[in-house]
């Protein structure tokens, strides 16, 4: 047999701890981005990232498009991380035979980790071309 | 920790989580677009200056998901629930939410 009940719970730890870390990361994330560096980025001079690309025609989709959807999408990650850290810990080796739970434990966290995705590809693509300073 | 014993916990819990976390995702979403249809709440939204209403859209959503998650838990909390059912709509909310903070989606209606 592959799968034992001590090899599921030495896995299951490793799996609430990893899950946590993520979660907790996307938070600092998204709380940092959005109370710290967002402010920088929205300023109203006329050298500020969001200035910058509204001034010029080929630059406005990404404000329009890629600032404005990372920024409400990517608080999605960590609310849905959250969800899937905690079901994991609260039922712990018990998900190896509740098929359902955890599949949709495997949908939640794919829809954060592609939150994240969105997010964090806008967020490095406009620090090319409108870096804060 | 007894492996044997948690393999009797109900769905309950994982449902009630997975419909809050949905419906803070939905709330978020619902809010980016209502404040370009409505500059009054655009502005009700607008907490901080430095933020602009973004404060306000995914404030609501996460705090409407902190009170909503532990009511669902208590009710649901060792009761047998129809997860399945639970879980689309969730997943519809969810999906709604994305659709929602789609740009063309919101700007489509901004006034």
């Amino acid at each position: 047999m592959l799968i034992t009940e001590p090899g599921i719970k030495e896995r299951i730890k490793r799996l609430i701890i990893g899950m946590w870390t993520m979660a907790i990361m996307a938070w600092l994330t998204v709380i940092s981005g959005t109370y710290i560096v967002y402010p920088w980025y929205r300023a109203g001079d006329p050298g500020s990232p969001r200035s910058l690309l509204l001034a010029n025609p080929d630059t406005q989709a990404w404000h329009t498009f890629g600032m404005e959807w990372k920024e409400h999408v990517g608080w999605f990650a960590p609310i849905l991380a959250t969800a899937a850290a905690f079901i994991v810990t609260y039922y712990g080796a018990s998900l190896a035979e509740k098929n359902r739970l955890r599949k949709a434990v495997l949908v939640l966290f794919t829809i954060a980790f592609a939150s994240s995705a969105v997010a964090g590809l806008f967020g490095a693509l406009l620090n090319k071309v409108a870096p804060i300073q | 920790m007894n492996a044997r014993t948690d393999f009797t916990k109900t769905d309950g819990v994982a449902a009630a989580a997975v419909l809050a976390s949905a419906i803070g995702v939905f709330i978020t979403g619902s809010l980016t677009t209502l404040a370009e249809i409505s500059d009054s709440l655009k502005t009700a939204l607008e907490w901080s200056g430095a933020v602009g209403p973004l404060i306000g859209k995914t404030g609501v959503g996460v705090i409407a998901w902190l009170i909503i998650w532990p009511i669902f838990h208590a009710l649901w909390r060792g009761k047998v629930v129809n997860f399945s059912a639970i879980y689309i709509v969730s997943v519809i909310l969810i999906a709604l939410g994305w659709f929602l903070t789609f740009p063309p989606v919101f700007e489509a209606f901004s006034g």
